[in-house]
């Protein structure tokens, strides 16, 4: 039984990988535990023959290491820890109000409601649940725009905010409005003066991100938020990247409106909230009609486990930041300088400073991005092409900043996190430069760089 | 509540470190085993009541490690990490 168990393992997952491996190691003991922990503890000293996992045509040695938390990132244990109970026993609709299954998930997501408060500064009753930073996002910008429509038409926002961001303005420019698609300068952020000289009379909303998703860089958000509140326009924020990340306070930066997602910052995935200022009072016509559960903002049965690991995400968030901030601040400079030191033509995108330093987004001259990519393939990481992958556009993001497409196409972003490790960061150097030297190599266009051509060169280092 | 002594400090710590490294899923258990250290080395000095504190906290995660750890095995993916291969 044993060894039928393991053929099945191997042939289904391991391939040819442990052809090496002595018959009498396979059938011994170790080999049928459970939990597996004995086998695989003995095979990691197996050289692999061949790569034990092929997936949409690239064989891979392992599952990749995880670089690429702007994207998603994974839940926290504590988080996962919350949620069970709320996935087995405590099953009710917190809309119940006869019985205990009722009653104790709703208290339960009550104290939800006020993890993710303190985590923003906000009152418990600010903040309104929803599927995430897309949904949230679209009540901001459609919500707002459907309350006000009689008296305004215009909404700010800018080139680099978020695709949902931009389609709900997009789609409210098919209703009539007037959207002002603010440029950033080269660093990535907004010029103030042309925030304020874009602010008109009939003006409703400025709606600007707080961290970009794919260059990392703060927007000057107590700045944007004084601006707004003196010229009386409602500000939202975009702070799917922030919270959680970076000290965000909405009295203080005067945010009247601002997007959560739960999944980026080590919460479940389908879950987020949008906070609502009630003083001065926000208006939001709701884009999800029903039950009227969430102040009648956002209809529908709240998902308790999601919201209850949305919470705990929130509370681990603040209770961790410090730490959190301190190990990715270092492994941040261990990745740039790692890079940088051992290969020249590398740039940073986006301002130096005032970013995240979790995101690090690096245009590789005379590399093509796609080839970097696919020799990448042991790092999971995102590209030029970023949060769109499906296509091989260049992002917008980095067109806004004035890169043309092949520094755009050569930009790969690394994305890091609490549970990143110092080794990962190490090996993601090494990769990153042997791959890059390699494809140099076989470049004609970087032997001419070599050779002192400088044509191309002075285009690309114009930062 | 009170302070914990070195010897019951010490004897959580090792506990907490003995389970964390049963994670078999790579990043979950570095992190586990890097934070551990950094708060037992934060809170070694602190006075009585912050120590104490600390020393519930880590009781608590200790006991949460244990379940997660349980629950993290039974649904460790078969393929390791590249991190835990050996580098060719
Ligand atoms: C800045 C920003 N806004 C919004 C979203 C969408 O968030 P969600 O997946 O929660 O809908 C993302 C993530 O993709 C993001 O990075």
């Amino acid at each position: 039984m044993a060894n039928a168990g393991l053929r099945f393992v191997c042939n289904r997952f391991l391939r040819g990988r442990f052809a090496k491996i002595q018959p009498a190691v396979l059938g011994g003991q170790a080999a049928c535990t459970q939990d597996g922990t004995a086998w695989q503890k003995r095979f990691y000293v197996a050289v692999p023959e061949e790569a034990p996992i092929k997936v949409k045509g690239i064989e891979l040695s392992g599952r990749p290491l995880y670089l690429d938390m702007q994207s998603t990132t994974p839940v926290d244990p504590r988080v996962l820890d919350a949620m069970m109970p709320y996935l087995t026993d405590m099953f009710g609709n917190p809309h119940s109000r006869t019985h205990l299954y009722g009653w104790e998930v709703e208290d339960a997501i009550e104290i939800a409601r006020k993890e993710v408060a303190d985590l923003i500064g906000s009152n418990p009753k600010e903040v309104i649940f929803t599927s995430g930073a897309t949904e949230s996002n679209n009540i901001a910008i459609k919500g707002i725009a459907n309350f006000y429509k009689s008296k305004k038409r215009h909404l700010i926002t800018t080139q680099t905010d978020h695709k949902c961001v931009l389609d709900s303005c997009r789609a409210l420019q098919q209703e009539g409005w007037d959207i002002t698609y603010l440029p950033v300068q080269e660093n990535g952020i907004i010029d103030l003066k042309e925030l304020e000289a874009a602010i008109r009379e009939d003006t409703v909303l400025v709606s600007v991100m707080a961290v970009n998703n794919e260059i990392g860089v703060i927007q000057p958000l107590k700045e944007i938020g004084q601006l707004c509140r003196s010229r009386k326009v409602f500000f939202h924020t975009d702070a799917a990247q922030a919270v959680g990340k970076i000290a965000i306070d909405v009295d203080d930066m005067n945010i009247d409106c601002m997007s959560i997602s739960g999944h980026k910052l080590y919460g479940p995935k389908g879950i987020g909230a949008i906070y609502v200022r009630r003083r001065p009072r926000v208006r939001i016509v709701a884009q999800m009609n029903g039950g009227g559960q969430e102040r009648g903002m956002r209809s529908g049965t709240l998902p308790t486990a999601l919201v209850v690991g949305f919470g705990a995400a929130c509370k681990v968030a603040q209770e961790e930041m410090v730490a959190d901030r301190k190990h990715i601040e270092r492994l941040s400079k261990m990745l740039y300088e790692g890079i940088t030191s051992k290969i020249e033509h590398v740039y940073m995108n986006g301002d130096k400073d005032r970013r995240y330093p979790g995101n690090v987004n690096l245009s590789f001259a005379h590399v093509e991005g796609e080839s970097l990519l696919m020799g990448l393939k042991d790092i999971a990481v995102s590209s030029g092409s970023a949060c769109t992958s499906a296509s091989l556009e260049p992002s917008y993001v980095l067109r806004a900043l004035g890169k043309d497409d092949e520094q755009a196409h050569s930009s790969i972003r690394f994305g890091i996190g609490r549970f990143t490790t110092e080794e990962e960061v190490e090996r993601a150097v090494d990769l990153a430069v042997q791959h890059v030297t390699r494809l140099r190599e076989m470049s004609p266009l970087w032997e001419m760089v070599q050779e002192g051509i400088d044509l191309k060169t002075i285009q690309w280092s114009q930062h | 509540m009170s302070a914990p002594t070195a010897v019951q400090a010490k004897s959580l710590f090792r506990a907490l470190l003995r389970e964390g490294k049963r994670f078999q899923h790579y990043n979950v258990r570095e992190y586990t085993l890097r934070r551990a250290r950094e708060s037992f080395r934060q809170y070694q000095n602190a006075d009585e009541a912050l120590a104490a504190e600390a020393f519930t906290k880590g009781k608590q995660d200790f006991e949460l490690t244990k379940r997660q750890v349980l629950l993290y095995n039974t649904y460790h993916h078969s393929t390791p990490s590249v991190m835990e291969l050996k580098q060719s």
